[in-house]
């Protein structure tokens, strides 16, 4: 089974807990504008205007020889791998049987998502999966569709069906100065993490400004631009909105 | 000689002249005695250890107090006479392997022996030496002792010091301690005899005395004794007790002593807190080792080790392997410039090589004559120095001298084996890797042309060679096979060799800071390495090309089968100070769990080592560890500073 990647990266610490390798997939439905990994957008591989090689194609298997490597660093931390984007339900056989093979030998097993995907195909998906990431870009159908290009709908489908699922699942909220910090998304989200049992918990993924020379790279324009990255009180003061420990 | 030394008020030197026709030993103790009995005392300074501050002691190596230049001045040939009698034990090991150590022997007294016995008790061991020299020699040094002790508290009640301490020395060390405060002054007394090398098992030997008291402030004073005094280190086992937990709370922010602490799967979440709190302090403390790896390897290299010993291991110095009270162990009898070798090899066989094995064969048969020259100098130093260094001192205050009746140098000592160590080891598994895929298999740069790059320290060339994919700390199957391959075949050396007692030796890589001269006589090398920087500083890979992360660091480091290196195998670590606890943890299990031995952390951002090396005076109490010890940053050489600062900092 083959797969496009960017990257595989070992030693993560912020992709689910313990020690984790992060497979980082190429493609994605979704056009955030303030995506900071642009080049994780399109599905092929390409190249940045200098030539640059982005991504390449590799097989589940290879994935597998490369992520093993550090099992005996998943064992003592909890850790494990997590398979991220990009978004991996862009390529569900590939993301699939990565996390079959992952937890095959014995490997726990996360994946990173923006949950926007067939039903069928994201409950397919889960069977293999120990943990969710699952991203909420916002709470507001309109907002949601103008800041990302798709539709809440589906993604709120299979939120309900993650926890149906019994899997256990963090919410992870990028949240931008000025387009979706609002004070009424962010208790939604809350409110979200009170009423999903299966909910571990919300997590701030702060703004930050370190992709934009990447769309220079990709010969693309960087919609927010303008945007500077929050304070730290500003972080702060939406961790203690969303009920973040 | 004896009138006009004792004219001139050199009292310790006068004793080695007042009965000129005993044996070595002898005339040493009996200088050692003049010497305590007539020393100037140490100044109290109103802490609950006495003696605290600089030490005035006989320097340890060999036992001697002896002014020469003042001797010299009025007298140059009483001066040359006393050097042809006593200082002419000399070295056979080839210089240019003498990195970190030439035939120095770091020491360890028998602390809990004294504490549970006393001084005073050591005189019917004595008296059963056959050797009238040695038993009437050890007698002196034990009143000498004895009559330094009776000063000590003569001029401490004249100076009206703590009364407490007053009590605690009219009995310790002489007689036995019978309570925490007698023991930790009992401690630190007979670390001042030793001349405050090594603190050996504190929280062990001193848990028998413990009856809930907190000895932080005393374990303070303590370290900062053996601090001032450029002592080294001490061991905290996985025989836990609520003194370990003092031992490293008292250790934060402190450079000395190097705390080595054992843990395995059993270790608590307290001990782990409490280590990562000293970590935070940035001070390098402690180094975590791995009892499953070192110790049994130990037990199994010297089956001869007993069982009740080998839970008192305590790195001397940096970390050389041995056993605390009991050892005269080669820490470091030398230390093999690997790099340098392979200098020489690229001069003089590169060009002909009709392949890279036939060139990397070449340089192991370099190695091998190099080992066997190495360990044959060692053996002659010690045949040398058993019969003209003897150490009354270290007899006395080391197992099993007295019982067996032999002087400390010449096999009294329990365990004697010896430990080398090895510079360079990555240097020459990246300058191989270069080699090989340049100069043979892509072809990509002639022999010749190699060579003259590198003589002319060719910038460009350099660069390409630090930016080669092939090198050691990404965990590439390739370049780590090629690694454990080389370094197996060249510690295998070791095996079977003995030393002038009959022991083996040990491999080591503990640089100390000696990676920096070493790197001084060498030339640009095919690692990347500009002519005269200094050497991989340890285990790691070479700055900067720990690319892959932390964890491909440690599976790299791991390949190396560092339990082959028993004489112990240094890994610098350095993290940012936002690291997790559990992930640290997580970090350290994982490699000792693939065998790794030993890791020493520092913690430290960048930003803050670049502030202290722009204004020293911001962060004079900053602490790093550097080949196997830790220092203040302000104090290193400004190539050491570099090294430091260049080094990979992991998140």
């Amino acid at each position: 089974m083959q797969g496009n990647i960017i990257n595989i990266t070992r030693y993560c610490t912020d992709d689910g807990p313990g020690i984790r390798t992060t497979v980082f997939l190429k493609g994605c439905p979704l056009r955030c504008i303030w995506c900071h990994n642009p080049e994780s957008q399109e599905y092929q591989v390409e190249q940045y205007i200098s030539g640059e090689i982005i991504g390449r194609s590799i097989s589940a298997q290879e994935v597998l020889e490369e992520v093993v490597k550090d099992k005996v660093f998943y064992d003592v931390s909890g850790g494990g791998v997590t398979v991220s984007g990009g978004e991996p339900l862009f390529q569900p056989l590939f993301t699939a049987e990565i996390l079959r093979l992952c937890k095959e030998n014995g490997i726990h097993t996360a994946m990173e998502t923006s949950g926007y995907a067939d039903q069928q195909v994201f409950l397919k998906v889960l069977e293999y999966c120990d943990l969710v990431l699952f991203d909420i870009k916002e709470t507001d159908n309109e907002k949601h569709r103008r800041f990302t290009g798709v539709s809440l709908e589906m993604i709120m489908k299979n939120l309900r069906q993650l926890e149906k699922a019994a899997i256990p699942f963090f919410l992870r909220l990028p949240v931008i100065p000025g387009l979706n910090d609002r004070k009424e998304h962010l208790l939604t989200v809350k409110k979200l993490v009170q009423e999903l049992e299966h909910c571990q918990g919300a997590e701030i993924m702060t703004y930050h400004v370190l992709g934009a020379y990447k769309y220079e790279r990709l010969g693309r324009k960087y919609l927010c631009s303008q945007i500077e990255e929050p304070s730290k009180a500003q972080v702060e003061e939406w961790r203690g909105l969303i009920g973040a420990k | 000689m004896y009138r006009f030394l004792t004219e001139i008020g050199e009292y310790s030197a006068a004793g080695l002249y007042e009965e000129e026709g005993r044996s070595l030993f002898y005339r040493k103790a009996l200088g050692l005695r003049r010497f305590y009995e007539t020393c100037e005392l140490p100044q109290y300074t109103g802490k609950k250890l006495y003696p605290s501050g600089a030490a005035a002691m006989p320097f340890y190596l060999d036992n001697l107090v002896v002014d020469l230049k003042k001797i010299s001045n009025l007298n140059c040939g009483a001066a040359e006479q006393i050097k042809k009698d006593f200082y002419h034990y000399r070295s056979a090991v080839p210089a240019e392997h003498t990195v970190a150590g030439n035939m120095y022997t770091h020491s360890m007294p028998h602390y809990e022996r004294f504490l549970r016995e006393g001084i005073l008790s050591y005189i019917p061991r004595i008296e059963k030496i056959e050797d009238t020299d040695m038993r009437e020699g050890l007698l002196h040094l034990v009143k000498g002792i004895e009559c330094y002790i009776e000063r000590c508290v003569a001029y401490l009640e004249l100076e009206k010091a703590d009364k407490v301490l007053i009590e605690a020395l009219k009995k310790v060390p002489l007689y036995p301690a019978e309570n925490i405060y007698e023991a930790i002054v009992a401690w630190n007394f007979v670390l001042y005899l030793d001349r405050c090398d090594n603190l050996g098992c504190v929280a062990s030997g001193l848990y028998p005395y413990y009856k809930g008291e907190d000895i932080t402030e005393l374990l303070e004073n303590l370290y900062d004794n053996l601090d001032i005094n450029e002592g080294y280190s001490m061991a905290l086992h996985t025989d836990y007790n609520p003194l370990t937990l003092q031992c490293l709370e008292a250790s934060k922010g402190k450079r000395r002593p190097m705390i080595e602490l054992f843990v395995d799967e059993n270790t608590s979440r307290e001990v782990w807190n409490k280590a990562f709190e000293v970590i935070r302090t940035t001070n390098g403390q402690p180094a975590f080792y791995n009892p499953k790896v070192l110790l049994e390897g130990l037990k199994k290299k010297f089956p001869v080790i007993k069982e009740g010993d080998i839970g008192r291991f305590c790195g001397g110095g940096c970390a050389e392997s041995m056993i605390a009270g009991v050892s005269n162990v080669g820490s470091l009898d030398a230390g093999i410039n690997l790099l340098l070798i392979l200098e020489e090899c690229i001069k003089t066989n590169l060009a002909d090589a009709a392949s890279f094995d036939a060139f990397y064969r070449g340089y192991i048969v370099a190695v091998e004559q190099v080992v066997v020259n190495v360990t044959r100098g060692i053996y002659h130093s010690q045949k040398e120095r058993a019969l003209y260094n003897p150490l009354p001192m270290r007899t006395l205050l080391v197992d099993d001298c007295i019982e067996k009746g032999l002087d400390y140098n010449n096999g009294g000592a329990r365990y004697m084996w010896s430990i080398i160590n090895f510079a360079g080891i990555i240097n020459v598994i990246d300058a191989m890797l270069v080699i090989r895929d340049l100069v043979f298999e892509e072809k990509w740069i002639s022999a010749e042309e190699l060579i003259n790059k590198l003589t002319e320290n060719d910038e460009e060339f350099l660069k390409q060679a630090r930016n080669h994919h092939a090198c050691f700390g990404k965990n590439e199957v390739d370049a780590d096979s090629f690694a454990a391959q080389m370094v197996e075949t060249i510690f295998a050396m070791l095996d079977g060799r003995k030393t002038y007692f009959g022991e083996g030796f040990l491999p080591a890589s503990i640089q100390f800071q000696s990676q920096v001269e070493a790197g001084k006589k060498i030339g640009a090398t095919p690692d990347g390495r500009e002519c005269g920087a200094p050497l991989c500083d340890s285990l790691g890979a070479i700055f900067g090309k720990d690319t892959a992360g932390p964890t491909a660091l440690l599976k790299s480091v791991a390949a190396l089968k560092p339990g082959r290196i028993l004489g112990t195998p240094i890994l610098n670590f350095n993290i940012n100070p936002d690291f997790k606890n559990e992930i640290l943890q997580a970090l350290i299990m994982g490699y000792m769990q693939m065998g790794g031995v030993q890791m020493q952390i520092t913690c430290i951002s960048r930003e803050v080592l670049e502030e202290a090396y722009r204004d020293p005076e911001s962060h004079k109490n900053l602490v790093v560890r550097v080949g196997g010890y830790s220092e203040y940053f302000y104090k290193l050489s400004d190539e050491l500073k570099r090294m430091v600062i260049n080094r990979t900092i992991q998140k």
